[in-house]
């Protein structure tokens, strides 16, 4: 078997996996706290998680996903630091 | 050759893991960035200007009165090389470039200063010093023309790059409103925020270099301060839904988030905004954004760590 025929499985396997992972979380999420974007209440986000994978998933899916916060400093205006010479 | 199941798994979760570092290595530039860079340039380069003039003057003034005076021209020719790449990282927008070039171009203009101050004490005839004041005073004339026009090309980016950093964060509230977080202490930000919008005329329109860069200090710290609270907001969000979930680094992202939050909170403290700046604003901000980066590299690793145990 060829590399190329390992690249595919691998590709067609990690959308599969990646579906399933998101239907067990819409379901894993039924039960959760209710703090998610689907509503405050478990029995709301129930219905509509447990299908697609969506909905319930949003919530806990998403929880990860907000642990992204930019590292960048603002600007600090260096250009205005430059002396002149000879300026009293 | 076949991969075991097994193999295939961790290969797969590995390939998913990189991505996800992928996604995070990407930053939000506020689009108004290459202006605000253009307007720094302008004024330095009204600097440079003068540096010229003034060079030239003495230069010739020694000519007219038979003067020695010291051979500026190395130092010249590397304050033109860096103030180029200033421009080249200006225009582009890059602000590595341009904080390198700034760096080359700050430090040789201060040996310029200190070369003119060793040359002036060093025998000098009467006659050259009063050829020399004599035309200095046009000089400083142009130099003030030119950084007004700096500061109104600086005012209108000021303007622009605030927006911005408001419009993206008013996004980041609606994200988490959205999730029904708490998002207080980032409003309250934001309305500092906007509030410093109003003082932006005011501060460009002195024509005082310290007037300006008290804003940069302002907006540094609002910049800071946001990002801190909505750490704590979106922490505050987590916590229950993670303890809920079947996450195999439960626990530890659980204790490390109760320890961030605890330092977070600490550090919101310590550097509550305000809008006078006084003398130690600066070394406050620097001090608050070491430690503040410190927290937000312990909040971004939450992201490998939770991503690693779903």
């Amino acid at each position: 078997m060829d590399w190329k025929i390992i690249f595919v499985l691998l590709a067609v396997s990690l959308l599969i996996a990646g579906c399933a992972k998101g239907g067990q979380r819409g379901g894993t999420n039924e039960t959760g706290t209710g703090n998610g974007a689907t509503g405050g209440t478990g029995t709301q986000t129930s219905g509509a998680s447990g299908g697609s994978g969506t909905g319930g998933a949003n919530a806990s899916g998403d929880v990860g996903s907000l642990f992204r916060i930019d590292t960048d400093k603002p600007l600090e205006g260096s250009g205005y630091e430059v002396p002149a010479a000879g300026e009293e | 050759m076949l991969l075991s199941a097994n193999k295939l798994g961790v290969l797969m979760r590995e390939i998913a893991l990189f991505l996800v570092l992928a996604a995070v290595s990407f930053a939000w530039e506020n689009a108004a960035t290459a202006d605000m860079l253009q307007s720094e340039y302008e004024y330095a380069a009204c600097n440079v200007q003068f540096a010229r003039d003034y060079v030239a003057l003495r230069e010739e003034c020694g000519r007219l009165h038979d003067t020695h005076v010291f051979d500026f021209s190395g130092r010249m020719e590397e304050i033109e090389d860096a103030l180029d790449d200033a421009q080249e990282g200006a225009e582009q927008g890059n602000r590595l470039e341009y904080g390198a070039a700034m760096f080359r171009l700050n430090a040789n203009m201060a040996g310029l200063v200190l070369e003119v101050i060793g040359d002036a004490l060093n025998n000098k005839s009467q006659g050259y010093r009063n050829c020399v004041q004599e035309d200095v005073g046009r000089l400083e004339e142009e130099l003030e023309e030119c950084r007004a026009s700096a500061f109104e090309t600086g005012k209108r980016a000021a303007h622009a790059y605030l927006a911005n950093d408001i419009e993206k964060g008013e996004s980041e509230v609606a994200e988490l409103e959205a999730m029904r977080a708490d998002i207080l202490g980032m409003e309250r930000v934001l309305d500092y925020a906007r509030a410093l919008d109003e003082d932006i005329d005011a501060a460009y329109d002195s024509h005082q270099v310290q007037e300006v860069k008290k804003l940069y200090e302002r907006h540094s710290r609002l910049v800071l301060l946001f990002r801190l609270e909505k750490m704590m907001s979106v922490i505050d969000y987590a916590e229950p839904i993670i303890e809920a979930g079947t996450n195999e680094n439960k626990e530890e992202l659980l204790e490390e988030m109760a320890d961030l939050k605890g330092d977070t909170e600490d550090l919101t403290e310590e550097c509550a905004y305000s809008p006078d700046v006084d003398s130690g604003y600066a070394a406050e901000n620097m001090r608050c954004w070491t430690e503040g980066l410190s927290l937000m590299q312990r909040f971004n690793a939450l992201y490998t760590l939770y991503w690693a145990g779903v």
